[in-house]
């Protein structure tokens, strides 16, 4: 995946401890456009991080993200606070893994906190197309991001709520009364998505009409190194922490079909037949992935020990 | 070999008659009945063991027109967390069922309980009419594969494949000799 370098043009705070950057190329030529929902993995100083797009999504000129700081130290967040307009960062093309579901007749879109910035994509992007949303938006007092956005873009179907309970009791009558070709978009701390997912699939929603954003935890830890067995070709390899059983197959010079190399188009799907897979990718049913017999190349490890592969 | 270690477009409902459970998590059901009462009353009887909302419609059977319009006063009243459950025929169930996905129900909102499944519907490849056969169930894998079917729309003599198509509501019939039968040699595109 190739990376390129976007320009700081304007930092401006959002709410407390959040701060939206504008970014551009630096000779001001068109990004790629995204797909509503996406994120941008951005090399943040020490560590890299994913930040949901929020901004324009067509031809977009600039990219903005919302970063919430957190932690103390080297994170990721905290070197961006400290970005000024005229920084350079390096970013990889915007990923895909929460898009609007094309058949959807109506989106109801959930957030918590900061997690209303892939939100606010979605939202951007119904408005557009004229389709029906209802949001709700569950944030500390005084702590909302992106207001202004949401009112103007939402009107009267933006729902505000600073109290947990009485976001829950609203909730759940939302749930009870969404017409049959809705799907329910939620992002947010894990906690939050776990409450709602349940009193959604509660109320009888199937889970293909639930979809959450994990806040960029795809993007995924180095790991440690595993050693892969190659039946065929009677050779062993080691994977080092930090590159892929793919990449390491392909200095091999043993060619794996492949295509999106983030684990959720299924092309580098190879067989194993000895050893535990840890499965990271996006693409594997659960049945699939408890099965341990096959494994995204370009993701997904060895839980332990070692691999075997017919390769 | 059990049928669902293979990945096959043909559900164990429309190989053996064969009822799915009622899901307990779903917020209501309407039952649509083609002649399967007793089915229709065991669905009925667990909903209200679960005490889960719900109604029963008899349809008449092949009166596609009155399926169609329950089909759509149905879906337009429905909220998520509805569940439609179709029982009866295989033939009956998968037009219902088609309906449904056309309208935009998910596979995961229908439940299906088929009562017969000798009478299949074969959906022509060529010019997608269906045309209603009949293949008895215990010869059915091997019989498809060579059992002709005439195709009521475009008279092409097809292959039954044993594949299901849920949006067309049938087997995909495939005409036996498509080279010669539909691109004539030297005749203008």
């Amino acid at each position: 995946m190739s990376a390129f370098p976007l320009e700081v043009t304007d930092v401006v705070d959002a709410a407390p401890e959040v701060r939206t950057l504008t970014l551009a190329r630096p000779d001001r030529r068109w990004l790629p456009s995204f797909t509503p929902g996406s994120h941008l993995v951005l090399e943040c100083g020490p560590t890299v991080n994913a930040y949901s797009l929020h901004g324009e999504s067509q031809l977009p000129d600039a990219y903005t993200i919302s970063v919430l700081r957190t932690g103390s130290g080297q994170g990721g967040s905290r070197w961006l606070h400290a970005r000024r307009p005229g920084d350079r960062i390096i970013a990889r093309a915007p990923r895909s893994l929460f898009p609007p579901m094309q058949k959807a007749s109506r989106h109801l879109l959930i957030a918590a906190g900061i997690g209303v910035t892939p939100i606010l994509s979605h939202l951007r992007a119904a408005a557009r197309w004229g389709h029906p949303v209802e949001v709700r938006y569950l944030h500390r007092p005084g702590r909302g991001v992106h207001l202004e956005q949401l009112r103007e873009l939402a009107a009267g179907s933006l729902h505000r709520f600073s109290d947990r309970v009485e976001f829950r009791a609203a909730l759940q009558q939302s749930l009870q009364r969404q017409p049959l070709g809705t799907h329910l978009y939620c992002c947010g701390p894990e906690g939050f998505m776990d409450a709602v997912r349940e009193m959604a699939a509660h109320r009888g929603w199937p889970l293909e009409r639930i979809h959450t954003e994990r806040f960029g935890a795809d993007v995924l830890e180095a790991g440690e190194a595993f050693d892969v067995a190659l039946s065929v070709s009677q050779r062993r390899i080691t994977v080092p922490p930090g590159r892929s059983l793919l990449e390491e197959l392909e200095g091999q010079g043993i060619a794996v079909p492949n295509l999106c190399r983030q684990g959720f188009c299924g092309e580098c799907r190879i067989e194993v037949t000895a050893g535990v897979p840890m499965h990271r990718d996006h693409y594997l049913q659960d049945q699939e992935r408890a099965a341990n017999d096959s494994l995204m190349s370009c993701v997904s490890r060895a839980a332990s020990g070692a691999l075997e592969v017919p390769l | 070999m059990a049928s669902g270690s293979h990945h096959s477009s043909v559900p164990e409902w429309a190989r053996t008659p064969t009822g799915q459970p009622v899901d307990p998590a779903a917020a209501s059901c309407t039952i649509l009945s083609c002649g399967a009462t007793s089915h229709a009353a065991g669905w009925s009887r667990e909903l209200t063991e679960l005490g889960i909302e719900h109604r029963i419609i008899a349809l008449r059977p092949r009166d596609a027109a009155e399926v169609q319009r329950i089909m759509t006063a149905e879906l337009r009243r429905a909220v998520v967390g509805w569940r439609l459950m179709l029982t009866g025929p295989l033939a009956e169930v998968l037009h219902a069922r088609a309906l449904a996905l056309q309208a935009g129900l998910l596979d995961a909102e229908i439940i299906v309980g088929t009562t017969e499944v000798d009478r299949i519907p074969v959906s022509c490849a060529h010019c997608a009419t269906t045309t209603l056969t009949r293949l008895p169930s215990s010869t059915r894998p091997r019989a498809r594969a060579i059992r002709l079917v005439t195709c009521a729309g475009c008279a092409e003599s097809l292959v039954v494949q044993d594949h299901l198509s849920p949006l067309r509501g049938g087997f995909l019939g495939v005409t036996h000799a498509p080279e010669s039968r539909l691109e004539p040699a030297g005749e203008p595109r």
